[in-house]
């Protein structure tokens, strides 16, 4: 039972429930898991972060990268635990394809260089590209700077290109 | 033209995005979140980490000061100014013979001194006593004078240290100058003051150039501690009015 004095809190873990449940669970279905799987990585991020709440940053922006840092650390937890998610990389290609919906119906190559890339190549251009995040939000998430995450998001595309060039021959963009 | 197929890369990773934004929108809205919700804030909120964490160092601040008050009473309970117990010697050395006895908190040089006319350690005419402390902290009493014995035994002097000397020197300063003292009472004085200070082995001399009489009816004293003698000097009467003029 919530007494009187978590009141406010109730409502503080609310609004930002509402405001970023559906983009968690887009966030940890990217990362590969299964709609089951999802649901659970989601459930776990947001009972960490209710256990957390009164360390909820005051700022809405860094709130929410706060719960993505949160969901992060909950989907490397899950990783570690299960071993047979350690070549989730390699897999991520055709596990988009089969759990996600709204998928194209043709894959596009991109997706296999993108899983070819290093890990933290790899995760610097998921925040900012499919998860949207600002510079600031990433660098809560990951826990560095907003210039380290300049420098590494400026890295991670020019390791996609020539990841790209390598897998395509430099034949272009299409 | 390098960043524009960037940029172009980048559009088209942007385009595959597996979930893109909005696939997952509405789920918010659904029971199962709801329900998860509800699940969630049923639960207790812990209180602030920093809170158990201040705790925390209340309790160990608290852990410290017991263990520095136990640490305290150990020490005051093996303090050698306070002993149990002690051990008169018959000898100035270490391995001479030895009884121990109790001494709950009494000088242990009378205690001593009783063993001595007992004739349980030592016979003869009753010697000056020096307190020392042994290493394992217990008092030793040897026949000797108080502050060379224990240096030559190696040995701390119990107590106040070397205080015998100058705890003499003080008091009898203050003693033999609150009254006019004559060269009898002065002898009786300083010779107490000896006793009482485990000094009864040192020599009390008069001077002679300088004797007691009307002029000089008081007594003073020069004490000398390497010759271990203390010396009676007349003076005139300090407590006598000056006549004016």
């Amino acid at each position: 039972m919530v007494d009187q004095a978590d009141g406010h809190l109730v409502q503080q873990f609310k609004a930002l429930y509402d405001r970023t449940y559906d983009r968690v669970s887009a966030f940890v279905l990217r990362r590969g898991f299964s709609e089951h799987e999802t649901r659970d990585v989601v459930a776990d991020t947001y009972m960490t972060l209710w256990r957390r709440i009164r360390d909820l940053p005051d700022d809405s922006t860094l709130a929410d990268a706060w719960v993505f840092g949160v969901a992060r650390r909950t989907i490397a937890n899950v990783r570690r635990s299960e071993k047979r998610r350690g070549r989730l990389a390699e897999r991520l290609f055709e596990q988009h394809h089969v759990d996600s919906p709204s998928a194209p119906e043709v894959p596009d190559r991109i997706l296999q260089v993108l899983a070819e890339l290093p890990r933290r190549d790899r995760e610097m251009l998921q925040l900012s590209v499919w998860d949207e995040l600002t510079h600031a939000q990433i660098a809560h998430v990951v826990g560095c700077s907003e210039n380290a995450v300049a420098v590494r998001l400026h890295r991670a595309r020019k390791a996609l290109r020539r990841q790209y060039d390598a897998q395509i021959g430099g034949r272009g963009t299409s | 033209m390098t960043d524009q197929r960037d940029d172009d890369l980048l559009e088209r990773l942007r385009r595959a995005n597996p979930v893109p934004a909005g696939a997952t929108a509405g789920r918010r809205l659904t029971a199962d979140a709801d329900a998860l919700f509800a699940d969630i804030v049923r639960e207790r909120i812990p209180p602030r980490p920093h809170r158990r964490r201040a705790v925390l160092i209340a309790v160990a601040i608290a852990l410290l000061l017991l263990a520095a008050l136990a640490a305290f009473f150990l020490r005051r309970e093996a303090d050698p100014k306070q002993p149990a117990s002690a051990a008169c010697y018959s000898a100035a050395d270490i391995h001479a013979r030895r009884v121990i006895f109790g001494v709950a908190g009494n000088d242990p040089r009378t205690a001593c001194a009783e063993q001595w006319r007992l004739g349980n350690i030592g016979s003869g005419p009753l010697p000056d006593f020096a307190v020392c402390v042994l290493p394992n902290g217990l008092q030793a009493v040897f026949p000797g004078e108080s502050g060379s014995t224990c240096d030559r035994l190696g040995l701390k002097i119990a107590g106040s240290g070397r205080r015998d000397e100058s705890t003499f020197s003080f008091d009898l300063g203050l003693k033999i100058h609150q009254q006019c003292f004559d060269e009898a009472g002065a002898r009786v004085l300083v010779r107490e003051q000896l006793v009482a200070n485990g000094l009864a082995n040192w020599e009390v001399l008069v001077r002679h150039d300088r004797p007691f009489g009307r002029k000089f009816p008081c007594a003073d004293v020069s004490i000398d501690i390497p010759a271990r003698t203390v010396t009676i000097v007349a003076i005139p009467d300090p407590f006598a009015s000056v006549p004016p003029g």
